[in-house]
């Protein structure tokens, strides 16, 4: 599994990826960098259809002026070994004289290598005027693993194909995700990239405490920030908080509710 | 004639008297005023003093004067009446007609003394009393050794009383003229120089520097000594080293005056001796915001409208008796001239190119704010050509002086110090008439498209107060209508100490740090240029400012947040 690991880590250097850049938990769907196992996006295989959707809200720093909102629908089919599934989700963060709409769609292959194609629309509306939306394409390579004793992970690789956010230095660009579990628990480090090419890093565990509940807990390197979340699920209906609290500026309460059937594919946003 | 030891005391001097007087009787000149203060008529005098400890009968006795650039031709002023008695120890004062001075002449006659280099003798037949010559005198036959100083608006005087060795340079030194008493007394201060840093304080609670020289002018040697300060009704105190007569010392202090306008310096010393309190006045220094104030300053221009100075008006009022002058350079006169209140003046190096500057630049736009008709720009007699680097030994490249007709330095200007200064073809703005934010800097440059507002409103100013929330004016900082600034605004209200604030992007990223200060309650302006802390501009987005109020205990009363757009 070690090896395994090693090798992911040679293939994102052999693939010229420079620093990876930081974590920021800007956007609703931020908050959360992976799922338990028995969550949709989680490990357990299971094969047919799935579709899910998803909606959540929120307040950045708890800032009335900041709301957070997403919704997000997944659907695919999986079979023994993979899955192909296509996703949509639309973000928003603010109100009035800021706002900034994000919009994503994938669609791709899952499974023990992963390969999928992910694009990213953001328009921001500033003081009531629109500016033009920044689009980025990008791959996301992956690939999973098994070992003995249940240990089990996962890594994924965001190569940009077309980055039209490049060149704003303060935004946060996704770079690798590693994910390792070994039940009940499971561990996920972040590497996202800053548009001035700092580098920041995100780490989350989640601690299942029963098929239906889970216990999440984050560090946001970007931000400083620190919190906690949970996790239930009731039979098709998932519901999942996260609380993270900036040093200076507050807190920030997310909620999410997610219905469907089936299992999802991979975790996080599309 | 008698000589006496360096080391002069009232003891000393009466040892001098003494034994002077075991010799012969001594008549000399003690004190003279050749040019005093204000017209020569009236105000000239020369005292004459019995150094010994018998009565001098002064008969035949004359008073000569010479003219240097005559020569030794004597001319007699004044000859004693027969059996004139001067008793030991006493002086005797010739004043000029219409004697004006203070104290009671014994004689008034026409004195007709001059400026130097000239010379005063006293003579009984063919004998010289004593010889005295001031200025730049060459020949021997005019003076005891070497001449004494020129004095204008003082006199010279033998220090101490009675003092003769021979040498009208070292006898006699520059001092207040005292006809008809002691030259000095024995225990005496008096101020040489007084340096302010800041010249003149923006704000009440600002501190001043103050470097002051002062000359031991008494007799005696004065000790370590206390001094009391006073800066209006704040009050300090300063040790001056133990000084010998003559001697010169320093002390320095700072304060922060609690009044605004014009606050009187002073320091009082309590001779140790006599217990005389002695007064010394150390001038004023002005607080807050005067009837004018320097605006704008373009040091540096891009292309050719010159350097130019703009000057706005609190209140109305006459430009005459008003000065400007550069660091170091000569203080000029503003052009005679009445502004109402909030109205500017511009003064320009090169008039007819700043205002062709000025039409241009309202043509293509750029004074939205200031469609008006264009202000006169008015010459200085000779231009203060401001300096954009900082000499060696100096800490700012240029600093601006404007005083009033008193001469009062009610506002000044720093450019490329401690601030910074604005780039090439930026004007150098100030905010506020006063500061609101006391630890901030109350200047900085311009963020208008045109990189200078002439005559018109300053682009880093806007008008609003501060109330106790944090607000964000303009609510938008609008990048693309050129460089831009918004004001954030606060107020300290009772219990509030301190605070401190900062930038933050939507990341949670911190982006730029206002700073803050623990001065207590009180408004509060920061300008925000759209920069980070590296000095980058910033892309368009939005950001959230913080900003944490502290209280007595340095815990945090309440912690503020607020959404700044950059477009």
């Amino acid at each position: 599994m070690i090896r395994r690991m090693l090798v992911a880590i040679a293939v994102t250097i052999t693939l010229g990826v420079d620093s990876a850049t930081a974590a920021g938990a800007r956007l609703l769907e931020d908050a959360w960098l992976h799922e338990p196992a028995w969550a949709p996006g989680g490990a357990a295989l299971e094969t047919g259809g799935f579709a899910w959707a998803s909606a959540g809200t929120g307040r950045l720093f708890g800032m009335p002026e900041l709301p957070l909102s997403a919704l997000r629908l997944t659907a695919g089919r999986r079979g023994q070994s993979s899955a192909w599934s296509l996703a949509a989700g639309w973000q928003r963060l603010g109100r009035e004289v800021l706002q900034v709409d994000h919009l994503a769609v994938s669609a791709g292959r899952d499974g023990r290598w992963r390969c999928r194609v992910r694009g990213v629309s953001e328009r921001r509306t500033l003081a009531g005027s629109a500016t033009p939306a920044r689009r980025r394409v990008e791959a996301v390579l992956g690939c999973e693993w098994r070992a003995p004793a249940g240990f089990s992970g996962r890594g994924d690789l965001h190569l940009a194909l077309v980055d039209g956010m490049a060149g704003d230095p303060r935004h946060v660009a996704p770079l690798m995700l590693l994910v390792l579990r070994l039940p009940p628990v499971s561990c996920a480090l972040a590497w996202d990239r800053r548009g001035d090419g700092t580098p920041l890093l995100g780490l989350e565990v989640v601690v299942e405490l029963s098929p239906a509940a889970a216990f999440s807990w984050r560090y946001d390197g970007g931000s400083r920030s620190l919190g906690w979340g949970l996790v239930l699920r009731r039979g098709p209906l998932l519901v999942r908080s996260s609380h993270l609290v900036h040093p200076d500026l507050g807190a920030t309460h997310r909620w999410q509710v997610a219905a469907g059937r089936g299992r999802l594919p991979t975790a996080g946003s599309p | 004639m008698a000589r006496m030891p360096i080391h002069r005391t009232p003891l000393t001097i009466l040892c001098v008297l003494l034994s002077a007087a075991s010799a012969e009787a001594e008549l000399l000149i003690n004190e003279l005023a050749p040019d005093p203060a204000g017209a020569d008529t009236g105000r000239e005098f020369v005292e004459i003093i019995n150094a010994s400890s018998i009565s001098e009968d002064m008969t035949g006795v004359m008073l000569q004067f010479a003219n240097g650039s005559e020569g030794a031709v004597w001319r007699t002023r004044w000859e004693a009446e027969p059996g004139l008695l001067l008793a030991p120890g006493t002086r005797f004062l010739l004043a000029d007609r219409n004697w004006q001075g203070p104290g009671q002449a014994q004689v008034e006659v026409w004195l007709g003394l001059q400026n130097g280099p000239d010379a005063l003798r006293l003579v009984r037949g063919d004998s010289v009393l004593d010889l005295v010559g001031w200025g730049a005198l060459t020949d021997p036959e005019l003076m005891e050794a070497t001449p004494a100083p020129s004095a204008p608006g003082a006199a010279l005087s033998r220090r101490p009383d009675g003092w003769d060795s021979q040498d009208n340079g070292a006898d006699f030194v520059v001092a207040d003229p005292t006809p008809g008493w002691s030259n000095f007394r024995p225990w005496a201060l008096s101020v040489l120089t007084v340096a302010m840093d800041p010249p003149s304080l923006a704000r009440i609670g600002d501190p001043l520097l103050l470097d002051v020289e002062v000359r031991n002018d008494g007799l005696e040697d004065w000790p370590v000594t206390t001094l009391i300060l006073a800066a209006g009704q704040e009050r300090g105190t300063a040790l001056l080293d133990a000084c010998p007569a003559g001697d010169v010392r320093r002390f320095s202090w700072q304060v922060r005056p609690g009044e605004s306008g014009r606050v009187a310096l002073g320091a009082v010393a309590v001779a140790p001796g006599n217990g005389d309190t002695i007064v010394l006045d150390l001038g004023a220094v002005h607080v807050g915001a005067g009837a004018l104030f320097l605006s704008e300053i373009m040091a540096a221009p891009r292309r050719d409208e010159g350097e130019w100075i703009e000057i706005e008006a609190v209140m109305p009022g006459d430009l005459g008796g008003w000065r400007l002058r550069d660091e170091g350079g000569e203080w000029r006169d503003l052009p005679v001239r009445t502004l109402a209140a909030g109205e500017r003046i511009l003064l320009a190096q090169e008039p007819v190119a700043l205002e062709e500057w000025i039409l241009e630049a309202r043509a293509r736009g750029g004074f939205a704010a200031c469609d008006g008709p264009v202000p006169a720009a008015l010459e200085l007699a000779g231009w203060p050509n401001l300096n954009n680097t900082a000499p060696d030994g100096r800490a700012f490249a240029e600093r601006l002086q404007l005083a009033d007709p008193t001469g009062l330095v009610v506002d000044h200007a720093t450019i490329g110090g401690l601030d910074g200064k604005a780039p090439d073809g930026l004007s150098w703005e100030r905010v506020g008439i006063e500061p609101a934010h006391p630890t901030g800097a109350n200047w900085g440059t311009c963020t208008a498209r045109t990189g200078a507002t002439p005559g018109c409103p300053n682009s880093l100013s806007t008008p609003g107060t501060a109330g106790p929330t944090l607000t964000v004016e303009p609510a938008v900082l609008d990048g693309a209508a050129g460089p831009g600034a918004v004001h954030l605004r606060f107020q300290l209200i009772a219990g509030e100490t301190g605070w401190r604030a900062r930038l933050h992007d939507l990341w949670g990223a911190p982006v730029r740090d206002f700073g803050g200060d623990d001065l207590g309650t009180g408004p509060r302006d920061l300008v925000w240029d759209g920069r980070d802390d590296r000095g980058m501009v910033l892309p368009p987005g939005g950001y959230v400012a913080l900003l944490l109020v502290k209280g007595g205990a340095g815990g945090t009363l309440r912690r503020e947040r607020v959404v700044v757009v950059v477009r």
